[in-house]
């Protein structure tokens, strides 16, 4: 232990590393958000209909006003109406559950939380079919409320079971969330059994599964509002969620409003994850896999964290709902399929290096 | 003015007097040793002088300003806590650790700037931590751990340090490096310990408690006489003042259980 004194230690030095420190992330997110919308563009471009590459630029083009269509009103209706807001959903979901998987994991201080195993996407889910169902106003926003209260109900739910102190032992709070998780899908089930016509369920279980088919114009929106705004709110506290790091005393002796700082990003998250499965259903996985291999990358620091989660998650989920339009076309195969046969493996590689 | 002023502090947890009506006083710059059995109270007080229990009467003051009254984050400028039994599951970076001292300086859009790294490596090279900054966390042992945390109260900054045990992870070689390190710094520092021979070398003051309560408050010389140290932990023990260079207090050895 020497009591060095370098605090005012070579500036240029500091300033090197201080400039590449900042460089360095800044490309690699500049690269993921290049890699994004070419992701987005490719995927466009992938669909039963047989389209080029070019129809669907210039497709797309004419509707941002410039030129025209070269495609006859059906098929450009495909690229406008169909595929582009069906990819940009993708994208926007795949985000919106990377993000509060990552926020998720620091607060419960938990390397299993995630939207869908604490049991919020099956809260969420319920909400939204009862709306459904119940006929309470089938409109988007309709939906995402009633999956916002289905998705709050259920988290708190989960605190409520785990008891005080959020994150006590790992095994204790996913085993809560998979009960809590459970109870709601059995109440979803409950629903559809209660009310809904055969065409129904087969539509509403289609999307209890994950489905991005319903896309549309107005649910882009939705996502994509609450994705910013949300994704904004939750970066704003990444020193706070980096603080929790070592639990809500060593946060609050860190200058953090432990409980207000917790409400407002536990109910954040709630609100962005209801949006997202208002509109997708309870797409699994996402919210736990992708955080964990950009910490890899990335490290451990929120502010670098969050945003490099959020655009992996809307690459990968845009690559797999790409896979679960065309791997069986004509058939479709829900993208929480995917996102489960990539997911399920990829979460046992985290146990074992949890367990090690 | 005192660097920390503690009057008639108390706190209970389920009906159970945990902290007795404790007052204390360190002086600006001093190391005052916090002893007594296991259970008397040592951790709840510190828990109380941090503000991260409140108190259920009593003061508590920093160079003269009520901690009540100050901000989280002035707070957390102020007074910096390294508990006895901080853990993650998170796979973080020892620097990241370090750093998160620096998180009451931080602006809510910044990240790190070139100070705030300086306020890391310069703490993480006191506490000899500064080749390990590229470990993870799981990888690292118990004292690495422990200096890590170190590390990272002193990078807070804060004037006021509040330490849980802090050697008791740590090999004889740098429990001895910590005390001198704390001796030389200009931080006032609240220490709970229990080795009461490094107590009795380095420290300015002791206070030591028993059953919440204390029992006895002055400099080693003073207030560690065999007859408390038979009364509070029921172990026999010799105290001898020495003129060795280095030595600012007494000599305790342990001669068998009361």
């Amino acid at each position: 232990m020497t009591t060095s004194s370098s605090l005012a230690a070579e500036p240029t030095a500091l300033l090197v590393a201080g400039r590449s420190r900042w460089l360095g992330p800044a490309v690699r997110l500049g690269a993921g958000v290049g890699l994004l919308l070419v992701s987005c563009a490719v995927a466009v471009c992938i669909g039963a209909a047989d389209l080029s590459v070019e129809q669907v630029a210039r497709s797309v083009a004419a509707h941002l006003g410039l030129g025209t269509s070269p495609l006859a009103p059906l098929a450009d209706s495909v690229v406008w109406q169909l595929r582009l807001p069906r990819v940009l959903l993708a994208a926007a979901v795949g985000a919106a559950l990377a993000l509060c998987g990552c926020v998720l994991q620091a607060l419960t201080r938990n390397v299993l939380a995630d939207p869908y195993l604490l049991g919020i996407s099956s809260g969420a889910s319920a909400g939204a079919v009862a709306v459904l169902l119940l006929g309470l106003g089938a409109a988007t926003v309709g939906l995402a409320g009633g999956a916002f209260l289905g998705g709050l109900l259920a988290f708190a739910l989960v605190v409520l079971l785990v008891g005080s102190g959020v994150g006590t032992s790992i095994t204790r709070v996913v085993l809560t969330g998979v009960a809590v998780g459970q109870l709601f899908a059995a109440v979803s089930a409950l629903l559809l059994m209660a009310s809904g016509d055969a065409q129904t369920v087969r539509g509403v279980t289609y999307w209890l599964l994950g489905s991005l088919s319903g896309a549309r114009w107005s649910s882009v929106a939705l996502v994509v509002a609450l994705v910013v705004v949300g994704g904004l709110v939750l970066w704003s506290r990444s020193a706070a969620l980096d603080a929790f790091t070592f639990g809500a005393d060593a946060a609050a002796s860190l200058g953090v409003d432990v409980a207000r700082t917790r409400w407002l990003l536990f109910v954040t998250t709630a609100l962005v994850t209801a949006g997202a499965v208002a509109v997708s259903g309870a797409i699994a996985f996402v919210g736990l896999v992708l955080p964990h291999a950009m910490r890899r990358l990335v490290g451990t620091a929120h502010a670098r964290l969050l945003p490099t989660s959020a655009v992996a998650g809307a690459v990968f989920l845009v690559w797999a709902d790409a896979l679960a339009r065309s791997a069986f076309a004509p058939q479709e195969v829900p993208v929480g399929v995917v996102t489960a046969l990539v997911g399920a493996p990829a979460l046992l590689l985290v146990l074992r290096s949890v367990a090690r | 003015m005192s660097a920390l002023a503690v009057e008639g502090v108390s706190w209970s947890a389920q009906a159970r007097r945990i902290v007795d009506d404790v007052s204390l006083r360190a002086e600006p710059g001093s190391l005052v040793g916090l002893l007594g059995p296991n259970g008397s109270g040592k951790s709840s007080l510190l828990r109380c002088i941090a503000q991260l229990r409140r108190p259920d009467g009593g003061r508590v003051a920093y160079d003269g300003s009520a901690a009540d009254s100050l901000h989280r984050r002035a707070l957390a400028r102020a007074v910096a806590v390294v508990d006895q039994e901080a853990s993650t599951e998170v796979d973080v970076r020892l620097r990241d650790v370090v750093a998160l001292g620096r998180v009451p300086h931080r602006d809510r859009w910044g990240g790190l700037t070139a100070r705030d790294e300086a306020a890391v490596e310069q703490a993480m090279g006191q506490v000899g931590v500064g080749h390990l900054g590229d470990r993870r966390w799981s990888t690292l042992s118990g004292g690495e751990r422990q200096r890590a945390h170190l590390a990272r109260g002193l990078a807070q900054g804060a004037r006021c340090l509040l330490l849980d045990e802090p050697t008791n992870h740590l090999d004889v070689r740098h429990q001895l490096e910590l005390f001198e390190l704390l001796a030389a710094l200009p931080v006032t520092t609240v220490a709970a310990l229990h080795d009461l021979p490094l107590a009795a070398r380095f420290c300015d003051r002791v206070v030591v408690l028993m059953s919440g309560r204390v029992v006895a408050d002055g400099p080693p010389v003073e207030a560690l006489t065999p007859a408390l140290i038979e009364r509070v932990y029921g172990v026999r023990a010799a105290v001898a003042a020495t003129g060795a260079a280095g030595w600012k207090g007494v000599e305790v050895t342990y001669l068998g259980l009361a």
